[in-house]
């Protein structure tokens, strides 16, 4: 076997003399020499070769992107590599060295390497003067719900989360579409007499009703007559807005008589199956249960209740106990039987937080 | 003899002008410096005439001519026409084409003797320009252009062409033009040669923009020198080492 030489490969590379110099080069689109092509044309023409660099001491940011940044006329060229060159630390002078290709004259590429100095100058971004200034929040939202149970909170939580509304807040402290009441105040920071601009700090409370879904209320009267006289004694099914609506609730506000905590489990021994026609209706039952094996009830007499409205009802009417729904055994069990994690926004945001937040 | 000179600023001269070994067409410019550098040049040896093709300046391109003759393209006038019958020796045939391509400069590239043409060159085209200008016709292209007559200049003594142009379609059309051929540059790099430059058998007119390597290589393929220095280095040279021996 002998190896056989491609053929015509250097004959069809034609020679021609370089235009500025003479030296024998192969013809490009330029017809120049290398050298004489960069002696002749500079990519980096119009790159400002000195720039300054406007820096917050209290920012975190990227730096070499943000040199970058600072240099017009970057976009015309591709930029190839960047890093910095060494300086003296205190100097407050940055050097960034820039390896850019450009085409030039007609499709020849060319690769040039330069370096940019840049001057520090320290300056303060206008979030930071705010933070500096203990001036960096406008308005303060409060929400109270003087209930024993969070469930609201969490429920709340939730729907931050699920809106996002989190992301532009500062803080968020849990003191820990709902029937609430709620009030303003504002506070005079600082104003403007001449273009009549005035900066106040809001602060909102926010009060939730103090009810859960299964706590037992006890109506007042009123209420019970503007309702359809329905049942005094009420078990709550959900906190929303529609029956009783925010306006009307604090106008005739009543707490819940016995919470889920108070729950008790009961165990069904026997059933007697009522006919139709026996079946005992009243106004606002709400759907009868036919198959409750365990239950959690609400056992009034042996509760200890201190509510107004109670009192007043004739104690004969009012029933030693109340179904409350049926009882789906373990919390826990349960809990382990959810396959997804519910996120939470104290921790991830309290993790960033100082106590510079008051 | 290679000179610079500038065409209301443009380097491109061969656009603007057509030289052959019997007479010079020059654009009419805006002003006569143009001219004078022709004329200057050429005044004692060869008429140089003001002429426009269908109103154009561009008269480099539009037309082709040796010193047999000239092709004009159906665009001129009459008034052209007969302008340039009168203004050229009487032995110059002129003749108008009628040809699709008709940018004739561009298409053909020709000396007293050989032209190449377009190959989708009209054939009547091709019988007119071998009759009008006494020459042999060649379909060819240059470096892989159609275009010969823009990327070619020829004289009777050689020929610049394309710089991408390989060594074996150098040597084909060389031996087809029986002059030799290398392959150059004008006007600081440009490939278009035709249209950078002008040449007849003594002088050649280019850009400003023309390096001086550049020049040499003008001057040297056209065998611009009068100098001579090959008469001293061939014919002298036996003699004079025998003399100095």
């Amino acid at each position: 076997m002998e190896y056989i030489a491609p053929e015509n490969e250097l004959t069809s590379n034609t020679r021609v003399l370089c235009c500025q110099c003479a030296v024998p080069i192969e013809a490009n689109p330029s017809n120049m020499c290398v050298a004489c092509l960069r002696a002749h044309v500079d990519i980096t023409e119009g790159i400002p070769k000195q720039a300054t660099l406007f820096f917050c001491r209290g920012c975190e940011r990227e730096l070499l992107a943000l040199c970058l940044k600072r240099l017009r006329g970057l976009n015309r060229i591709k930029l190839v590599d960047a890093g910095f060159a060494w300086t003296e630390p205190h100097s407050k002078r940055i050097k960034v060295k820039l390896t850019v290709q450009g085409e030039v004259m007609g499709g020849a590429v060319l690769q040039q390497t330069f370096i940019v100095e840049y001057n520090i100058q320290h300056q303060m971004c206008d979030a930071c003067h705010r933070s500096e200034a203990q001036d960096y929040w406008r308005a303060l939202v409060q929400v109270r719900q003087r209930a024993n149970n969070r469930k609201t909170f969490y429920y709340l939580e939730q729907l931050i989360l699920k809106h996002k509304a989190h992301e532009n807040t500062l803080g968020i402290k849990p003191n820990h579409v709902l029937p609430i009441k709620c009030s303003q105040s504002k506070k005079l920071i600082s104003h403007d007499i001449h273009s009549n601009i005035y900066n106040y700090k809001f602060t909102f409370c926010i009060e939730i009703v103090p009810l859960s879904k299964d706590s037992l209320v006890c109506l007042p009267k009123k209420l019970t007559n503007q309702l359809g006289g329905i049942s005094p004694v009420c078990l709550v099914n959900r906190v929303t807005i529609c029956d009783v609506s925010s306006t009307v609730y604090w106008r005739n506000p009543f707490l819940p008589i016995c919470n889920p905590k108070q729950l008790v489990e009961y165990i069904v021994m026997d059933i007697d199956v009522l006919k139709e026609h026996e079946k005992k209706s009243f106004p606002g039952q709400g759907v009868v249960s036919n198959k409750h094996v365990i239950a959690d009830v609400y056992n009034l007499s042996e509760s200890n209740v201190n509510d107004d409205n109670l009192d007043k009802l004739d104690t004969s009417v009012i029933p030693d106990v109340f179904l409350v729904k049926k009882h789906y055994g373990e919390r826990s069990a349960r809990r382990r039987a959810r396959t997804w994690k519910l996120k939470h926004m104290a921790e991830e945001l309290h993790d960033g937080l100082s106590s510079t937040n008051e | 003899m290679a000179v610079r000179v500038q065409f209301e600023n443009n380097n491109e001269v061969g656009v603007f002008s057509k030289m052959t070994n019997s007479y010079c067409l020059v654009a009419i410019g805006g002003s006569e410096n143009f001219y004078s550098v022709f004329e200057a040049e050429l005044a004692e040896t060869i008429p140089v005439v003001h002429v426009s093709v269908g109103g154009c300046r561009i008269i480099g391109r539009m037309t082709v001519a040796n010193k047999n003759g000239l092709l004009v393209p159906s665009s001129t006038t009459d008034t052209e026409l007969q302008h340039i019958r009168n203004s050229l020796p009487d032995t110059v045939k002129v003749q108008r084409v009628e040809e699709r391509l008709s940018a004739l400069g561009n298409v053909i590239a020709c000396n007293d003797y050989v032209a190449l043409v377009h190959p989708d060159l009209d054939r009547d085209t091709e019988e007119i320009l071998a009759d009008t200008l006494d020459v042999e016709v060649f379909r060819q292209t240059v470096a892989g252009n159609v275009l010969v007559g823009s990327y070619t200049a020829l004289s009777n003594r050689g020929g610049l062409v394309h710089p991408k142009t390989t060594i074996q379609d150098q040597d084909e059309l060389s031996s087809l033009l029986q002059v030799p051929l290398v392959a150059g540059t004008v006007n600081r790099g440009s490939e278009v040669v035709a249209a950078g430059m002008v040449v007849n058998d003594w002088c050649a007119f280019c850009g400003m923009d023309t390096t001086s390597t550049e020049i040499s290589v003008i001057e040297s393929v056209f065998k611009l020198n009068d100098a001579k220095p090959t008469a001293i280095t061939s014919t002298m040279r036996a003699s004079l080492i025998d003399s100095m021996s």
